[in-house]
């Protein structure tokens, strides 16, 4: 059984009046456990329209979603019950920070739950080992906190309700590098352990081939291809279209292969670009 | 969700509204507001209801929409008509207990009914069809003489125009914000009113946060762009009184001379 299965997803903002506007049309998509899937598009393709609704927090237009087999419209009362399987990481998470401290921010969720004192202790220490922060942390305001470890405390306060779906949208937009990297390694981290299924958009190419099993490709609220991301980033004119990118040691190796060398083009890591370059070196040298 | 339908949202679009000059547009809902509160007697009203339909449909925005968006009033109003109409002095129609619906009582209803809502209607059409901008800029025409008083009119239409401006962000923002929380688990429709108010803290914390720190950028921008009010300032767009203008006018004035001519009829 695959943990999300989407069938004919569909939202229309402004129904009815002038302003209606198609901003999901008609997904299907089905995603097993464990896998980690990453979402690229142009601005305005319905990205985050489409993740919202795999959370039960925006109701669809029309279409399903089953998360594990369960329809998640179908309660509504369970829809509590959703939101703590499937944690939402909205666009710029550190606006929601609203606690005196970062405790209680972390612990907001967890509260929700109905856990015990302990419990909930348990799961801000938990949540805060994950995004690699120190406990001295735990007893500072949120709001005098830099961009980066505020942007952490957010997503802490989602790792802590222990989520088996986890959906990010745009989690590094707007950061240095080294937070960007910091984030990506503790979502990484997460997925280690929890085993569930992650969902993340960005709008970095590098980032969407490190880290994923299948890439979504969005265009006008419709899915263009899903696919690993070796066979995505390898059809780069297509990608082009759609006012997308390759990662850029893509474009490298494309340009070696463009100059007469024999080289597989299907590389999206640093990793395996170095690897190929290497076998192509020992070839000439050879 | 982003962007519902709210009283008054301009909806960009090309009709012959929105080609007018907004300062004729004010002034002619200004002029309209005297027609329907003068429009006393069937024929006068049937004159305003005809007007308020072009005026609607000139708009190039369905009556759907203008329903839409004034239906909290249009129903209060409504419920206020009915009781009036059964209270009313004179020859009486039926009587029912304490109940006397009489002719004139049924007719002051339907007066007040058609009046508010042409009102309604036509403070609408120009809200649908003018940009914030625009409306700032003729509300700070119609300022101008108050410079006379030491009043600082372009400071009051800056304020009118920030404030317009911000409206829709702060809306979405709330709701953004209303969503996080909520798919944390914030129990935001709990019925017990003290329970409500609580759990509405951490959507009212973030938000003026935001808010504060949003109108201290936005000072720090204006500043840098040497905003001050020594400076007599022009605006970006130049408006000019073209030929739909006068007959917009004209329009206005000839429904104004024709439901006071008909006033007198009966």
């Amino acid at each position: 059984m695959s943990a999300l299965d989407i069938s004919g997803l569909s939202y229309v903002y402004n129904k009815g009046t002038p302003l209606e506007k198609k901003a999901v049309d008609n997904i299907n998509l089905s995603i097993s456990d464990s896998e980690i899937i990453g979402i690229i598009g142009h601005t305005g393709s319905g990205k985050s329209t489409f993740v919202q609704m795999l959370n039960s927090i925006m109701r669809p237009t029309s279409g399903k979603v089953l998360l594990y087999g369960k329809d998640i419209w179908k309660d509504y009362k369970s829809r509590k019950d959703v939101y703590f399987k499937v944690g939402l990481v909205f666009q710029y998470p550190e606006k929601q920070l609203f606690s005196q401290t970062v405790y209680e921010d972390i612990a907001f969720g967890p509260r929700n739950q109905g856990l015990s004192e302990k419990d909930i202790e348990g799961k801000v220490y938990e949540a805060l080992r994950f995004v690699n922060m120190d406990k001295k942390f735990l007893n500072r305001s949120p709001f005098e906190l830099s961009g980066g470890e505020k942007r952490r405390v957010a997503i802490a306060g989602i790792f802590a309700m222990n989520p088996r779906v986890l959906i990010l949208d745009e989690p590094t937009s707007g950061l240095d590098p080294l937070s960007r990297e910091n984030i990506i390694n503790n979502v990484l981290e997460y997925h280690s352990k929890n085993k569930g299924v992650v969902i993340f958009i960005s709008h970095s190419m590098e980032e969407v081939a490190q880290i994923s099993d299948r890439v979504v490709v969005m265009e006008k609220g419709k899915i263009k291809m899903v696919d690993t991301p070796e066979n995505i980033f390898y059809d780069y004119d297509n990608l082009k279209s759609m006012n997308l990118d390759v990662p850029q040691v893509t474009k490298i190796i494309s340009n070696i292969s463009n100059k007469g060398y024999n080289i597989n083009k299907k590389v999206v890591t640093v990793e395996s670009a170095t690897d190929e370059i290497l076998k192509l070196l020992r070839k000439q040298s050879g | 969700m982003m962007g519902n339908m709210y009283l008054g949202q301009y909806i960009p679009g090309n009709s012959l509204l929105h080609k007018l000059d907004p300062r004729i547009k004010l002034l002619s809902s200004i002029i309209f507001m005297i027609i329907s509160f003068i429009s006393g007697n069937l024929f006068s009203l049937f004159i305003l209801v005809l007007s308020v339909m072009l005026i609607v449909i000139f708009s190039g925005t369905s009556f759907k929409v203008y329903f839409q968006s004034t239906k909290y009033i249009l129903f209060f109003i409504l419920l206020s008509c009915i009781f009036n109409a059964f209270y009313g002095y004179g020859e009486a129609i039926f009587k029912f207990w304490i109940f006397t619906v009489t002719f004139d009582s049924i007719k002051n209803s339907v007066v007040i009914i058609l009046r508010i809502a042409s009102l309604l209607f036509v403070s609408s059409s120009v809200m649908f069809t003018t940009s914030p901008n625009d409306m700032s800029f003729a509300i700070e025409t119609f300022m101008k003489p108050l410079s006379i008083f030491k009043i600082n009119v372009q400071d009051i239409a800056t304020m009118i125009t920030i404030s317009l401006k911000f409206v829709p962000i702060i809306f979405e923002e709330t709701n953004k914000i209303i969503d996080a929380q909520r798919s944390r688990g914030a129990d935001l429709d709990d019925k017990n009113i003290i329970k409500k108010v609580k759990a509405y803290i951490p959507v009212i914390f973030p938000l003026f946060f935001l808010s504060f720190k949003r109108a201290s950028d936005l000072a720090v921008a204006m500043e840098s762009r040497c905003y001050n009010d020594i400076i007599k300032r022009t605006s970006i767009r130049e408006f000019k009184i073209g030929i739909l203008d006068i007959l917009c006018l004209v329009y206005i004035i000839v429904i104004l001379i024709g439901v006071i001519y008909c006033n007198y009829l009966i």
